[in-house]
């Protein structure tokens, strides 16, 4: 027992690190929404969850839920909006300018896996699930100071996101704390660009598009604690590795959340 | 369950290969799409717009020359209403029409014609003569080291050059009103001004900043003597001393370059970027015939003097001289061979002891001058969308 809740505790540095590297890469291009890892036991157990999510220059609020209809099938489905400001350097009729870039996203997805809990008493839980997401984002450039008060330049585009996420987590006492992979493919659609924001920007959306569908490998932590039938949650997920055209991008790369969940099974329970 | 087991790892399979083909299909716009609708009635405009940005060949930008900003909505605006005709009081003449493309931006009249076939009063220069407005012209930017406007440098700046033109009588007679209200009346002015002033409020001035946008992005500097030039950084450094001929210039070509850069260059610039006298006499007559740049300052020192004009594209812009007297290259050359005349502002350049100097060229000496001067043509700057008329 000693030993478990010490694996639990062994856990957190990792998560104090994901806080402290919340980098500032833009999230005008992608964000991440914070993965669900999911923490369940039998069928007919639910959760739904709503939270705050920060990185670097974003903001986002999440809403989730995971429900098992039957033993080891679980449904899950993700609701994201994001919001950020970043500052972009780019070139306009031959002249630098830095431009505020302003960006909303929301995405939702859905999907579906299995859960195979293991060890002992069954404390740790295996899960694999996979699905698919569409979202649509809109970036907001300020337009250069001269001439003065012009409209932002709007681009947008809207895109489709599919994952794969195997992931463990571990129940102790009041606790519960989870780990998770997710590779996913994001493949952007259609999109109405305005160029007139500038060289350099339009030249990193072209770099954007062709890298589509771009493959990311992301990472998750997130520690629980349950206040029946509540749950406060702390997470933190991270883009680990992209390949080069993605680093030019310099996408966003780290998020924190914290959620307040409701354990829908343990409502029943309580009116039981 | 087990077939569960098998079935979930076989849909996120299925899931991986609908992902991987998708294709992204973004559309990059410069102009809203209804302003592009109404544009595009009138206009020959490209989605993508024209990049109007000047980058000097290395021979020139290592002198220390470099090119103001182009603005390039301005510019744009400007490249429409440098050919409109509308901006005239007859409706028939525009910029264009004294400064033609196809004639490096000159008129192959001997002076122009204006509104209602009135006549000008002297020879178009040819704006294709020179390497780049925004490198050196204009007191505005460059102070008393900017290059002024017209044959007798009484134009300041750009913008000052062009509303010149506009209200001059014998060229398109409209007064600063009658330009606001011929712009207005444009349907596709207003989306064009609103994205060079972000309004769509016309005024003269306005008008005025975007054609001389235009003129600033116009540059030649393609000519088969650029290309050699290029090759031989440094060339202006030594052209006194050394007289490097240019390995793809022909015998004749070399040997006229070594005449230009004896009896030439110290007026029209060895390099042909930047003349090296802002004004001279050049012995066309004896006495002062046109004031010129005397008529401007009143001094007398100035009377009879003319800006010296660059020389690329030279071929292409006859007649020569303010007044158009020479229909040829050679009559030009047989005049500082033989026809100087020993003007009392003759320019010392062209003065020896005897007074006006001649330089007795052999016929072999003009014909490579001249071969020389044919190798400052550059064709792609007549052959350049971004230049060209965008009416359809
Ligand atoms: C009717 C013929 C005519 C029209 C129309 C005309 N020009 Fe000219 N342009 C001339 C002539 C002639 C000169 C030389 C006049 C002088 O120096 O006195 C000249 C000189 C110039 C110069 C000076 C170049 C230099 O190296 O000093 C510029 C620039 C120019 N014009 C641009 C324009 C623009 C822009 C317009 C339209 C707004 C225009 N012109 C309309 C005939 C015309
Ligand atoms: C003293 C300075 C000076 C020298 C030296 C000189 N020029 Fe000129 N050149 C001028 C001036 C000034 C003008 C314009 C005169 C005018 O139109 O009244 C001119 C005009 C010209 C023109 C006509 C340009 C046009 O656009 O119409 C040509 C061609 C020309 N020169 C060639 C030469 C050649 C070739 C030589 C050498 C043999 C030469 N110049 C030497 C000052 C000079």
């Amino acid at each position: 027992m000693q030993n478990k809740f010490h694996s639990a505790a062994y856990w957190l540095p990792f998560l104090a690190i994901s806080l402290w590297c919340s980098s500032c890469a833009p999230s005008r291009f992608y964000t991440p929404n914070t993965m669900q890892v999911p923490v369940l036991t039998g069928a007919r157990e639910g959760t739904v969850s709503g939270g705050i999510s920060k990185g670097g220059d974003h903001t986002g609020l999440e809403a989730q839920a995971i429900y098992s209809p039957l033993p080891h099938l679980g449904l899950m489905a993700n609701y994201f909006n994001v919001t950020s400001k970043t500052s972009v350097l780019t070139e306009f009729s031959s002249s630098f300018f830095e431009s505020t870039c302003t960006s909303k996203a929301s995405f939702a997805e859905a999907g579906l896996g299995g859960y195979y809990p293991v060890g002992p008493s069954k404390e740790y839980l295996l899960s694999f699930f996979a699905g698919m997401g569409v979202g649509k984002m809109k970036n907001s450039y300020s337009a250069p100071p001269d001439p003065p008060n012009t409209e932002p330049y709007v681009s947008d585009w809207r895109y489709q996101r599919w994952f794969v996420q195997p992931s463990l987590s571990l129940k102790y006492r009041r606790f519960q704390v989870g780990t998770g992979l997710r590779l996913v493919w994001v493949s952007f659609l259609d999109g109405n660009i305005n160029s007139r924001m500038g060289l350099f920007e339009t030249e990193r959306i072209q770099l954007l598009e062709s890298s589509s569908p771009m493959f990311l490998t992301e990472m998750a932590w997130s520690l629980g604690w349950r206040l029946n039938p509540f749950v406060i949650g702390l997470n933190s997920t991270s883009v680990v590795r992209g390949n080069n055209t993605l680093r030019d991008l310099d996408l966003a790369t780290n998020y924190v959340s914290v959620s307040l969940g409701v354990n829908l099974h343990e409502l029943k329970k309580g009116k039981k | 369950m087990k077939k569960l087991r098998i079935a979930l790892p076989l849909f996120g399979l299925v899931l991986l290969a609908a992902a991987c083909n998708k294709k992204a299909d973004f559309n990059y716009y410069y102009y809203e799409p209804e302003d592009y609708a109404l544009l595009t009635q009138y206009l020959d405009l490209p989605e993508t717009p024209h990049d109007y940005r000047a980058e000097l060949p290395k021979h020139i930008s290592s002198l220390g020359l470099t090119t103001r900003q182009v603005d390039q909505d301005k510019a744009i605006l400007g490249r429409v209403l440098f050919y409109d005709t509308k901006l005239s009081k007859d409706g028939t003449i525009s910029c264009a029409s004294c400064h033609k493309q196809e004639l490096a931006f000159a008129d192959n009249a001997k002076v122009s014609q204006g509104v209602f076939g009135r006549a000008g009063d002297r020879n178009s220069i040819a704006l294709g003569s020179v390497l780049n407005f925004s490198a050196y012209y204009g007191t505005d930017v460059f102070g008393a080291s900017g290059i002024p406007f017209f044959w007798d440098n009484r134009a300041g700046t750009a913008t000052a050059q062009n509303i010149a033109s506009m209200t001059n009588p014998k060229e398109m007679d409209m007064s600063h009103s009658d330009i606001v209200a011929a712009v207005q009346a444009q349907p596709y002015y207003e989306p064009l001004f609103r994205m060079a002033f972000n309004s769509g409020q016309v005024t003269s001035e306005r008008v005025s900043e975007a054609i001389a946008e235009f003129v600033n992005a116009l540059g030649s500097y393609k000519s088969k003597f650029d290309k050699e030039a290029e090759k031989e950084i440094g060339y202006q450094v030594y052209y006194n001393s050394e007289y490097k001929d240019f390995a793809n210039f022909t015998t004749q070509e070399n040997r006229g370059k070594k005449i230009y850069l004896d009896n030439c260059s110290s007026c029209h610039s060895p390099t042909q970027s930047r003349p090296a006298k802002l004004q001279a006499n050049n012995g066309l007559d004896a006495s002062t015939t046109d004031e010129g740049v005397g008529g401007v300052t009143k001094f007398s020192l100035d009377m009879g003097t003319f800006k010296v004009p660059l020389l690329r594209n030279i071929a292409l812009t006859a007649p020569y001289m303010h007044d158009g007297r020479f229909q040829t290259l050679e009559e030009v050359v047989e005049h500082y061979s033989t026809g100087v005349k020993n003007h009392p502002n003759l320019s010392e350049e062209l003065r020896d002891f005897n007074g006006a100097k001649q330089l007795n060229l052999s016929a072999d000496d003009k014909q490579a001058l001249v071969a020389f001067l044919n190798t400052l043509t550059d064709q792609e700057m007549q052959a350049d969308v971004r230049f060209s008329n965008p009416f359809k």
